[in-house]
């Protein structure tokens, strides 16, 4: 491994991003996993989502799952609701980080997913959610064997998401799909020639593909194929450009922000 | 006529070493067979042969008669040649959980049976995985998750298109979904919802309500997508498993084609593996959990999936392990009832007790059925609910397992319910004899269950053949406990020995016993003094120091007499006063003991008063004897007018009780000292017991009694002319102590058999009896005759002084005869 894979590599913090409509336990496994794989830090951070807190308020009644029962459901049920979920979710966080033996700590904070994740490059070195939020999303479990998405935008985080990509799909055993979006072939040329030259010494089975630029676009993309995981830049314009659509999390497909690598990062294998 | 004393060849049967033909036992073979047993060992072939209901066998006899040792000798010769019965399994009753089933297979296929199973296991356990893991099933798999998501998808997708038409989002809540209206891609704050202009903000609660509506409807249709689902997936498990199932059950079937039971079951484990596939797949992923637990050093306290699903198809194999060929023959030394009936184990889990039929443990009727089932009657009776266990499972010829409460209906707990296992077994009770006749009297199951008693007889006629034969028995019982071999001497002191245990001087004992820890004993002394062989002394210390261990108390008993704490004379004589004998027995030892027995007489109405049994001290047999001894004064002394004395007889300083009659002929010497005034000689003492016509009959333990009265005799000086007086009839059971006999060879003490009360009386007293004459008188100065004129002194005595007495007697009836009041029946 040379010394700027081994930067790129470096992961000391990953944050799994939870909140009361994902199912903790699969994102916190999901999450444990890769924090194993890089031997980094988990952080739990359970997101009291604002919007959530908003819906009690507002005209509508909750429809509950299973029954089909239309309730009314207020504020301060909401905040209980949400509170049992956190401590649910923090239980959860400490017995997988226990069984694996990893460093982990855990919050909850009262925000909008979309800011915590805009927020994300800030927080950890990978951001980790089950893109459900606020929003509807219908499956939670995962599906291992499907391919690893990498939304290869350039920049300063390019090669770091690349390396991370590559190490996930090796350890899964699971191709990787490097998504580059232009809107033309033309545009799609430097970008991939880059890819290709960093893919070029892992063995690994890898293509490229081109999609057109934006969020709801790649919303498509993944909901016409979903991958295992998805991987983006937390500092990358995608970010940037709004709100990340609840459809990336479509089929269960795990949302993951990778931030820039540290400056002053030592080398670690 | 004077009684003449016994000599010493009576009163001691000695065998003659040099009848012997042999230098020591070593030349001698062992002996075959059961020694005197031959009515009993008929019996027994003939109880294990018959193969019919209820005849089990019930071999009773003394303790240390060798029944055990007989019993097992025998089965362990006869099981060999039998046919070896069938195993017996219990595997899952997949119908009935509870209700495990019992296959037969024939003898030693049990075992392979198991094993073969436990391979099928393993291999599809691993197998299905496997098969779980083929892209054809990975595909198709995905193909109905995805049609159900699809639907779902579709259907939701299609309320949220509709929702995002209409400016509102579908928002994922804690418990379900909820409709709202959006504002910059965000859900809209209330105050600004509340901004709204009114009909903009009807129109949203309107297309809210609408959505919400459609959104219930959809909501709930998903839980019957969910059924269908699940339903194609289990579909799907069953057609990829039952394949791969089927093949590795096949080479199992070919196997065991003879065996139908077997294959049966295999269909079942068959059609269940096919319906649990997923459990082979939750099984491995917990057995890789538990694995890697294990390794963390976390404590699993659950049944890993792997391990309970390994269970689900085990087989229990409750007859089949290692064992001799031929029919079982097993010693049931601990008979409580799951031991013998068996039993359902329980492990504890989280606070529970759970169990399945790999917990069916056998009892020993499981581990004899086909063969031999021998049990100790006393300990079989008590232990708890174990007699009534094994006779249900005789009475219904099969073994059902089932807890002592569940037999009493006591609990109604879920529990197992194996399937009871056909039992055909012969069952050996061995016990002592009253066990046999208590059952049989109380209990009206035993003899329908038990027809064959097979009864050890206590001892044998002494005659050259068996005196041969005991010899052999001696050099058997020196091989079996790798003892000293005897000289000729030591068998013969051996042998008396045997005589004395069997209380007869023309019978040996058969109680193998007493006489095998004799000889384990001399061989201890033989050792000390380094002799070759056990001889006579050697016997003799093993004797003297066998009674020597035990005779503490017999001691202090003669220690108190000596002292004249207890007041015994061995001199002098006295009117009223004799000296009886009893036998004590304790534990393995009996000794005989000198008690002074004393009688006085007045004008009475001719009761009798047996204080004894007044004070609650006699026994029933005890008070017999002075019923029998009060009959014959009156009828020999008194047949034609009332006996008109009043009698007590007492057993001086007696605190613990007195039974038997062996004492009566000594209260009727005693009683007639008494009357007549004569003095009775105190050196002797008296045993035996009376009938009516004055006849002295046999006692048990005449010899303890002898040596008893000798040991005071010695101890004080013996003074030549001591002795006792004991039953003509008891002089064939006298086998008196060495030293004993030495003083009788000497002349220094005495036995007299006596067959009269006639002849004894004159002994006791010096002065003759009496013949009745042809008148019915005695003659003059006999005591028959001052007995006689003494009672009839009495008689008229108590004539002349009661009728005054009547005519006096307050709230008395005038006229009536004297005497009348006192012919009511006597206590």
């Amino acid at each position: 491994m040379t010394p700027a894979e081994d930067r790129h590599q470096n992961v000391r913090r990953i944050l799994v991003a939870l909140s009361a409509a994902s199912n903790s336990r699969s994102a916190i496994e999901r999450a444990a996993a890769l924090a194993d794989a890089f031997h980094a830090e988990l952080v739990g951070m359970f997101i009291e989502d604002i919007n959530l807190l908003h819906v009690a308020e507002l005209p509508g009644r909750e429809v509950v799952w299973g029954t089909g029962e239309a309730r009314t459901t207020s504020r301060s049920d909401l905040e209980r609701q949400l509170r049992d979920r956190a401590d649910v979710a923090r239980r959860e966080l400490e017995r997988i980080a226990g069984a694996r033996r990893l460093v982990w700590s855990f919050e909850v904070r009262r925000a909008r997913l979309s800011e915590v994740l805009r927020e994300a490059h800030g927080l950890a070195d990978v951001v980790t959610a089950e893109l459900t939020g606020s929003f509807l999303a219908l499956t939670d479990t995962g599906h291992p064997r499907r391919p690893v998405l990498a939304y290869y935008e350039g920049g300063a985080c390019a090669e770091r998401l690349l390396a991370l990509a590559v190490r996930g799909a090796v350890q899964q055993d699971v191709p990787l799909i490097v998504l580059i979006p232009a809107r033309s072939a033309e545009a799609a040329a430097r970008p991939s020639a880059e890819v290709r030259g960093l893919l070029r010494s892992h063995k690994l089975t890898w293509q490229i593909e081109r999609v057109p630029p934006g969020p709801a676009a790649l919303e498509r993309r993944v909901r016409r194929a979903p991958g295992q995981m998805l991987m983006l830049d937390a500092a990358g314009r995608m970010m940037h450009e709004g709100r990340l659509a609840p459809g990336l999390g479509a089929g269960g497909c795990q949302v993951v922000l990778v931030s820039p690598a540290p400056a002053d990062s030592s080398s670690s294998t | 006529m004077a009684l003449r004393a016994l000599k010493e060849n009576e009163v001691y049967r000695r065998v003659d070493p040099a009848g012997f033909k042999f230098a020591s036992t070593a030349a001698l073979t062992d002996l075959e067979g059961v020694l005197g047993q031959d009515r009993a060992v008929e019996a027994f072939d003939f109880g294990v042969g018959i193969r019919r209901d209820g005849y089990n066998l019930f071999v009773m006899g003394a303790q240390g008669s060798g029944r055990h040792s007989t019993v097992r000798r025998y089965l362990s010769r006869l099981a060999p040649s039998e046919a070896q019965p069938d195993d017996w399994i219990y595997v899952n009753n997949f119908d009935q959980p509870h209700r495990p089933s019992a296959l037969r297979l024939p003898a030693g296929r049990a075992n392979g049976f198991a094993a073969d199973m436990k391979r099928l296991v393993e291999d599809i356990t691993a197998a299905i995985p496997a098969t779980f893991e083929t892209d054809e099933y990975r595909n198709r798999r995905e193909a109905i998750e995805n049609r159900f998501k699809e639907r779902q998808e579709e259907a939701f997708g299609a309320i949220g298109d509709e929702a995002q038409k209409r400016g509102l989002a579908l928002i994922r809540t804690p418990m379900g979904l909820a409709l709202a209206p959006v504002k910059d891609n965000e859900v809209m704050p209330p105050e600004d919802f509340r901004k709204l202009p009114q009909p903009l903000r009807e129109q949203i609660e309107k297309d809210i309500a609408e959505l919400q509506e459609r959104l219930q409807q959809t909501m709930q249709q998903v839980p019957d997508w969910d059924r269908e689902r699940r339903r194609d997936v289990r579909e799907l498990n069953r057609e990829i498993t039952s394949n791969s199932v089927a093949l590795s059950i096949a080479a199992l079937k070919q196997k065991y084609q003879d065996l139908p039971e077997i294959l049966a079951h295999l269909d079942r484990v068959q059609q269940d593996i096919v319906e649990n596939a997923e459990q082979f797949l939750h099984a491995e992923a917990q057995g890789q959990q538990a694995e890697m637990s294990a390794m963390m050093g976390v404590e699993q306290h659950s049944i890993p999936g792997k391990v309970a699903l390994a269970r689900r198809y085990d087989v229990n194999v409750v007859v089949g392990d290692q064992r001799d060929p031929g029919a079982p023959v097993v010693f049931e030394e601990s008979p409580a009832y799951n031991n013998i009936i068996g039993r359902v184990e329980h492990l504890a889990e989280m606070g529970a007790l759970l169990t399945d039929f790999t917990l069916i443990k056998p009892g020993s009727l499981h581990a004899a059925n086909g063969g031999y089932l021998v049990i100790d009657a006393l300990h079989l009776l008590q232990q708890p609910y174990a007699w009534e266990g094994l006779k249900r499972a005789l009475r219904t010829r099969s073994i059902r397992i089932e807890s002592v409460g569940q037999m009493l209906s006591m609990i109604s707990t879920v529990s197992l319910e194996p399937e009871p296992i056909p039992l055909d077994v012969k069952v050996v009770l061995v016990g002592d004899r009253f066990i046999y006749y208590l059952l049989c009297r109380n209990d009206p199951d035993f003899a329908a269950l038990f027809k064959v008693v097979v009864d050890f007889e206590d001892d044998m006629d002494h005659g050259a053949r068996t005196r041969r034969d005991f010899a052999r028995l001696l050099a058997t019982l020196v091989r079996q406990y790798e003892l000293r071999h005897l000289s000729p001497d030591g068998v013969a002191r051996t042998m008396e020995h045997a005589i004395r245990l069997a209380g007869d001087s023309g019978k040996l004992t058969l109680r193998i016993g007493p006489i095998a820890d004799i000889l384990k004993e001399a061989d201890y002394f033989a050792g000390r003094s380094d002799h070759d062989l056990i001889g006579r002394e050697d016997v003799q210390r093993a004797i003297d120091a066998q009674i020597g261990r035990g005779d503490r108390i017999s001691r202090r008993m003669q220690q108190s007499i000596i002292d004249e704490t207890v007041l015994i004379d061995t001199a002098g004589a006295q009117v009223g006063q004799i000296n009886g004998l009893a036998v004590y027995s304790l534990g393995p030892q009996s000794f005989g003991k000198p008690s002074r027995i004393t009688a006085r007489v007045r004008i009475g109405n001719g009761e009798i008063v047996d204080i004894e049994r007044r004070s609650e001290l006699g026994g029933s047999l005890h008070t017999k004897g002075v019923m029998i001894l009060s009959a014959y004064l009156g009828a020999r002394y008194a047949s034609d007018e009332p006996l008109s004395l009043s009698a007590s007889l007492v057993f001086e300083q007696s605190y613990g009780g007195v039974d038997g009659d062996s004492a009566s002929s000594a209260e009727l010497y005693v009683l007639l000292s008494a009357l007549t005034g004569l003095p009775i000689d105190q050196r002797f003492a008296v045993t035996g017991s009376v009938n009516q016509h004055g006849m002295v009959q046999a006692i048990g333990g005449v010899n303890e009694k002898i040596e008893g009265f000798y040991d005071i005799c010695h101890e004080r000086g013996l003074t030549g002319d001591q002795g006792v007086l004991i039953p003509k009839s008891n002089v064939r059971h006298l086998m008196l102590r060495p030293d004993v006999v030495a003083d009788i060879a000497a002349g220094r003490f005495h036995v007299y058999p006596v067959a009269t009360i006639d002849e004894g009386i004159e002994l006791l007293t010096g002065r003759r009896a009496g013949r009745r004459r042809k008148d019915g008188s005695y003659p003059p100065g006999t005591i028959n005759r001052m007995v006689h004129d003494r009672l009839a002194e009495l008689s008229e005595k108590r004539r002349k002084f009661g009728r005054p007495e009547i005519s006096g007697s307050n709230g008395g009836s005038r006229g009536q005869t004297a005497g009348k009041p006192d012919e009511r029946p006597k206590a």
